[in-house]
């Protein structure tokens, strides 16, 4: 071996790591080599310094660090904690502000058409507020609607009607409504079931039990709108007020609102007779049968035009009534929502 | 006896492979200077060696199991992080770490007086500079031979390289050193 090649083995020499042939190669080379043996001491010399490099310390604290990664949770499971774990927080919350929000939804929904409800029935308030005072006490029946019935002494008829009319009458209120001319017998029918209801009644229904029977009787005005008035009166009056408010109805106009007072006819008829005078005189005797009022009257030309207003219920017997006087042209229809017709009629010979 | 030797003691691999959490703690504490000093010495930065020590003890804690002995557990540690340290440096995506000069600030020796640190100060800088300049492929085996004391045996199984493969590359390592630090040599 050349001294290239024993230099290539001197480090493994050192390391005395070489095998038997190549130590005695080496060895028989340095024994004769100063430059190799030379370069052997230098690469000694280059190994001792290496060892005075001092060791390195791991930072304190490295030892926790690596228990506390190694002992935590694996990724997995530490990713799904960071997915799901907030959620266990998020959840409840996100879950009771929902319910919240439905709750909230549920009581706008109720409470939203029972405002639009009371909105449109701004106008037949009246009717509505007659009910509540007279929750405690007998509630008169319709006024001079019925006048045939309306003669017996209250506590009799109160008993008949309890016998003719089944308590499931009562929601028929919205169907008996609808009849274009009901018979006096069914007006009344429908207020004492309402005042038997009332009696039977420990205490005074509460507010939103009166406002859901308005909703539920829909256009309870339009039938029982001419006991309304009675209701309101006799709700003031004594016990008794019940008998007079049977015998003498109200007149239509001491319901009649500031508002309904200044409306327009919505109704006008024009009735040609052959007797004017007699025709207006008929037509007195059939306001005043009807229970309607007259408001109004004045001459035109030939012509006597009287201003009437009809309750709703009585409107289709009076007009029927009216129409056997004479030629009638009636135009226009009356308000359904009004408890009270507002009519022109026009006499002329 | 080199530091953690003793963690090869008869019965605490069993208690590894059991998943003993203070046999795992002490196999840290017995090796962990050792294990820091490879990476610290392979890559030149404290922070990125520790990043890797640690993950070369959470790489052996998971693969406890697979360790079946048949070298000694800091052979099998070094393995991992010498790999760990080559992967990082092939790696091309770590910070420029200016080699040599951190190394000089984290090892000096805190001992001795102004004079004396001085001139240890003098040969360990350029001790690691010269470490630091070598490649890679030569810096890992000093490393491992010369600064950690590994047989070549022990390093060819830890790196898979041949015998011959790391007593020629060790041979290449020193005979750079021998030309670096040729000042400091008699």
């Amino acid at each position: 071996m050349n001294c290239h090649e024993i230099r290539e083995l001197l480090s493994a020499w050192l390391d005395e790591v070489l095998d038997d042939a190549e130590r005695t190669a080496v060895d028989q080379h340095l024994a004769g080599c100063a430059d190799c043996r030379r370069e052997l001491e230098r690469l000694r010399s280059t190994v001792s310094l290496l060892a005075r490099v001092e060791p390195a310390r791991a930072p304190a604290g490295f030892v926790d660090r690596v228990v506390t990664r190694a002992h935590s949770a694996p990724w997995y499971v530490r990713l799904g904690r960071f997915v799901f774990v907030p959620l266990s927080i998020k959840l409840p919350v996100e879950a009771g502000a929902m319910v919240v929000i439905a709750l909230l939804g549920v009581y706008l929904l109720q409470t939203t058409p029972e405002l639009k409800d009371a909105a449109r029935q701004d106008t037949p308030a009246p009717a509505m507020r007659a009910e509540p005072p007279a929750a405690p006490a007998p509630s008169p029946p319709a006024p001079a609607a019925a006048p045939g019935p309306a003669q017996a002494p209250a506590p009799e008829r109160d008993a008949q009607l309890r016998k003719a009319v089944p308590p499931a009458a009562a929601p028929d209120k919205r169907e008996r409504s609808n009849v274009a001319a009901p018979a006096p017998a069914e007006q009344t029918q429908d207020m004492p079931e309402k005042r038997k209801e009332a009696g039977q009644e420990p205490a005074p229904p509460t507010a939103p039990a009166m406002a859901e029977r308005a909703r539920a009787a829909g256009p309870l005005p339009r039938t029982a709108a001419p006991a309304s008035p009675g209701l309101r009166e006799d709700s003031a009056d004594k016990a008794d007020g019940d008998r007079k408010a049977l015998a003498a109805p109200p007149a239509a106009s001491s319901v009649l609102s500031a508002k309904q007072q200044a409306a327009p006819p919505s109704v006008m008829g024009a009735l040609a007779v052959k007797d004017r005078p007699a025709a207006e005189r008929a037509l007195a005797d059939l306001i005043s049968r009807t229970g309607a009022q007259e408001v109004g009257r004045r001459q035109d030309g030939a012509a006597t035009v009287v201003e009437v207003v009809v309750p709703q219920a009585a409107y289709a017997a009076f007009v029927k009534d009216l129409g056997a006087l004479g030629s009638l042209r009636v135009d226009g229809t009356p308000a359904e929502a009004l408890p009270l017709v507002r009519l022109s009629v026009r006499i002329s010979e | 006896m080199r530091e953690g030797d003793g963690a090869d003691a008869p019965g605490f691999l069993e208690r590894l492979r059991a998943g003993e959490p203070r046999a795992f703690e002490e196999l840290v504490a017995a090796h962990q200077h050792r294990v820091f000093g490879v990476a610290l010495r392979m890559l030149g930065s404290a922070a990125e060696a520790e990043e890797i020590a640690q993950e070369a003890f959470l790489r052996a804690h998971r693969s406890l199991a697979e360790f079946r002995g048949d070298s000694k557990l800091s052979t099998w540690l070094y393995a991992i992080v010498s790999r760990l340290c080559l992967n990082r440096l092939a790696s091309g995506d770590r910070k420029a770490v200016r080699h040599g000069e951190e190394i000089l600030l984290r090892v000096a020796d805190p001992r001795g007086g102004p004079e004396a640190d001085a001139e240890r100060s003098e040969l360990e800088g350029a001790l690691h500079r010269a470490i630091a300049e070598l490649s890679e492929e030569r810096r890992v085996l000093v490393i491992l031979r010369d600064l950690e004391g590994l047989s070549y045996e022990e390093i060819a199984a830890a790196l898979g390289l041949e015998l011959g493969t790391v007593r020629s590359r060790l041979h290449r390592a020193r005979q750079d050193l021998k030309d670096k630090l040729e000042r400091f040599l008699p």
